[in-house]
Formats: C-alpha cells, sequence, structure tokens
C-alpha cells in the first residue's frame, strides 16, 4: 500500500465520493421553491387562523421543536449523555486541575474579554431561538467554546477560580436533562390527575386535548409554549458535557 | 449610491477572500496558512453581513455577528500547539 | 441573483474538493486540521447562501471551534508527522 498504489486510491476515492456527492446534488429542487415541508410548515405549525395545530414559535426549526420533533430531540439528547458518561467512566480518577503558566499576557486578557462576549452570545442564540436562528445545540457548542478558550489560553487550573470544576460541571448538565425530563412528564400527569386528554411532550393545547404551556409572554408577545426552558436545559447539558470531554481529553495519562 | 458602495466593497472582499485562498493553498509554512484562515473568516463575515444589509433580512445579521467573535480560536488551538507546551496546562 | 448565488455555491464545493484532496495526501497532519478548520468555514458559507443560518452556526461552532480542539489534543499525543 505504499508508493504509487496509495497515491492512485487516493484518487480513486476521492473521485467516486465527489462524483456521488455531485449525483445527490442534481436532485435537490431549484433555490427559491416552496418545497411539500414548507408548505406543511406554512399550514400547520405557524398559522395564526388554525391554532389547533400550531407551536406559536415564528422560527421554523424550533416552531417543529416540541409538537413535531420532540422525540427526535429527546434521543439525540440520549445518545449525546450516555457518550459523556462513557468518556467519563474510561477517564475518571486522572482529573487534577492544577493551575500553571498559560500564554502570553496579551492572550490571557483577550481571553477574558472574549469569554464573557461569547457567553453572552451563547445565552442570546439560546432564549431567542423562537425567533432568530439557534437552539439550544446551536448555544450548547458556543457555550462550550468560551470555556474550551479559556482552558487553552489559561488553564486548567483557572477553573476552580470561575466556581467550574468536574464535579460541578456534572451536576449542572445534570439539572438541565432533569429540567427537560419534568418539562415532558408535566402533561402526563395533569391528563392523569384531570381524566382530560394530553401527550407527553406536548406543547400548545389542541381541540380535544386542552392542556397546554402559556402560549403569550406578557399580552402579545410570542412565548413558544416552554420552548425556551427545554433549550436552556440542553443548551446547559451540551455546553457542559463538551466542556467535561475536553478537560478529561487534556489530561495526563500517567505521571512523568 | 449606498447600493453602488455595498457592491463595491462586496466585490473588494471577495478578491481579498480569494486571494487568501491561493495563500492557504500554497503557502509555506503552517503560520501562512492560519493568517490566511483568519483572513478568509473574517472577509466571510464581512461579506455575510453585506449580504444581510443587501437583501434586508435582519435574520441573517445575527450570525455573522456572532461568528465574528470565535473564529480566532483555531490560531488560539494552533499557536499553542507549536509553543510545544501540553495543551490545558 | 439565484443564478449567481449557485456559481458561487459550485465554486465554494470545487474549492472543498481541493482541500479534501490536500487533506488525504498531506503528511503532516497539523496542516490536516488547519485545512479541515478551512473547509468547515466554507461548508459554514454554503449553508448560509442556502438560507440555512440554524445549521451555519453549528458548523462553524463544532467544525472551527470543537473539533479542532479535540484533533489538537490528538496530536499532541500521538505526534505530527505521519510515516
Amino acid at each position: 500500500m505504499s508508493g504509487w498504489r496509495g497515491s492512485l486510491l487516493g484518487v480513486l476515492f476521492v473521485a467516486s465520493m465527489s462524483s456521488i456527492l455531485v449525483y445527490a446534488f442534481l436532485g435537490y429542487p431549484e433555490l427559491g421553491f416552496v418545497r411539500p415541508l414548507g408548505e406543511f410548515y406554512l399550514f400547520n405549525t405557524y398559522n395564526f387562523e388554525n391554532q389547533d395545530w400550531w407551536s406559536a414559535s415564528p422560527n421554523a426549526v424550533t416552531g417543529l421543536l416540541w409538537d413535531y420533533r420532540g422525540y427526535d430531540t429527546l434521543y439525540e439528547t440520549m445518545v449525546f449523555y450516555v457518550g459523556i458518561v462513557a468518556v467519563a467512566m474510561f477517564f475518571e480518577g486522572h482529573a487534577k486541575l492544577t493551575k500553571t503558566g498559560g500564554m502570553t499576557v496579551i492572550v490571557r486578557a483577550t481571553a477574558r474579554m472574549v469569554f464573557v462576549f461569547i457567553l453572552t452570545s451563547a445565552f442570546a442564540i439560546t432564549i431567542f431561538s423562537i425567533k432568530t436562528p439557534g437552539g439550544g445545540f446551536q448555544g450548547g457548542s458556543i457555550m462550550a467554546i468560551a470555556y474550551i478558550a479559556i482552558i487553552v489560553a489559561l488553564s486548567k487550573g483557572f477553573l476552580p477560580e470561575m466556581n467550574i470544576d468536574l464535579e460541578k460541571a456534572h451536576i449542572a448538565k445534570i439539572i438541565g436533562l432533569a429540567l427537560i425530563a419534568g418539562l415532558t412528564i408535566v402533561p402526563v400527569v395533569y391528563s392523569l390527575a384531570s381524566g382530560s386528554v394530553a401527550y407527553a411532550l406536548q406543547n400548545q393545547p389542541k381541540a380535544w386535548a386542552p392542556f397546554g404551556y402559556p402560549t403569550y409572554l406578557g399580552l402579545t408577545s410570542l412565548s413558544g409554549g416552554l420552548i425556551i426552558p427545554i433549550q436552556l436545559g440542553e443548551m446547559v447539558h451540551v455546553g457542559m458535557g463538551f466542556t467535561i470531554m475536553f478537560l478529561l481529553l487534556t489530561m495526563k495519562e500517567r505521571e512523568d | 449610491m449606498l447600493d453602488i458602495i455595498l457592491l463595491f466593497s462586496l466585490g473588494m472582499f471577495i478578491t481579498t477572500i480569494t486571494l487568501s485562498m491561493y495563500r492557504m493553498v500554497v503557502g509555506p509554512t503552517i503560520p501562512d496558512r492560519m493568517l490566511a484562515l483568519d483572513v478568509i473568516s473574517y472577509g466571510l463575515t464581512v461579506v455575510m453581513g453585506i449580504i444581510a444589509v443587501i437583501s434586508g433580512s435582519p435574520y441573517l445579521i445575527v450570525i455573522s455577528f456572532s461568528l465574528a467573535l470565535w473564529f480566532f480560536i483555531g490560531a488560539l488551538y494552533v499557536a499553542r500547539y507549536m509553543e510545544g507546551e501540553q495543551i490545558g496546562d | 441573483m439565484i443564478a449567481t448565488i449557485e456559481l458561487v455555491i459550485d465554486l465554494l464545493l470545487a474549492f472543498c474538493v481541493v482541500l479534501t484532496a490536500a487533506i488525504v495526501f498531506t503528511k503532516d497532519l497539523l496542516l490536516a486540521v488547519v485545512l479541515a478548520g478551512a473547509e468547515g468555514v466554507l461548508v459554514a458559507t454554503v449553508f448560509y447562501l442556502l438560507l440555512a443560518p440554524d445549521i451555519a452556526l453549528v458548523q462553524v461552532a463544532a467544525g472551527v471551534g470543537i473539533s479542532t480542539a479535540f484533533f489538537i489534543v490528538g496530536l499532541r499525543k500521538i505526534g505530527r508527522r505521519e510515516e
């Protein structure tokens, strides 16, 4: 597999993969064409005259979140949780946060300032995700980037000064998961208690299932039900999960 | 008038991005390529903002604002690697 | 306008193919990581031009910010040069 044979194999691999991708791209509809999925969205999820089916959120992706795509997000969260538990089981016991120098003073000062900006933008992207692009996973990735910047530019030992260590990160992650789980089973408990129909992961009231989270925040501002709390829980889960993974992967495997 | 200025600056930034792409493919050392990637990223941020202004859609400006905050972080990782230190110490 | 955007998307994807070939053939793994970050930025631009800002956000956050960090931590453990 050395010499020209390896190169030929690489060329063949790249050529075949790119031809497959070009072939897949040929089947796409034209830009600007309203696809059937878009029509379904316009008729059902954000239609003020058809409030039996809507989810009270102008953003398409998060509007589909609970009433239409809830189980998808639930199982994504579960897969992510299992992955982090596996990494933590392999690397636990070597976790020591020692404080060392870090990079130069210019980079350290810049990283501290940018940390605040990145964390603020993570919260903004998550909370305003019912109107502007964003969501829980996006906000969580950005939050993880803020902490990774601190770890790289300063050091791992700087995290306890910011009231974050491995145990607290695990606790915050579990609080986020518990928020999601609790909001998921509230409609079921309501249904068992009152005798009316309600589904797990139900967000807005339907004609035959009157339970629903509040539609409006104040008088006119759409709240999207409880999409904002579930996005906040997802954000804390994903951000703390990536931070824990990065911390555990940067641990030394043996003392030397 | 504003349209002409916007289109002119769009063309300028696209030219910058193209030249930086050449430097990123050809550039002899790693720091050359990393700086070229930074120039490409910030140019793309400005291009996204100009497209949002031209199309008049406020939803598209959100991303360019927030992307400008963490494009620099790849350069931070590579600098930390080339210092020869363990990452995270 | 739409034809121009399609042309730009095609050019970006063609450049992505060039970058992928460079990543496959290079012996310097740090160079491969840098080029993978560049490819992430270009793919995010394609998502933005296809009017999917949500996906572009998560592509840049995960492709440039997080996976590059993980790869470089791995490079510190296994060494920079490929045999």
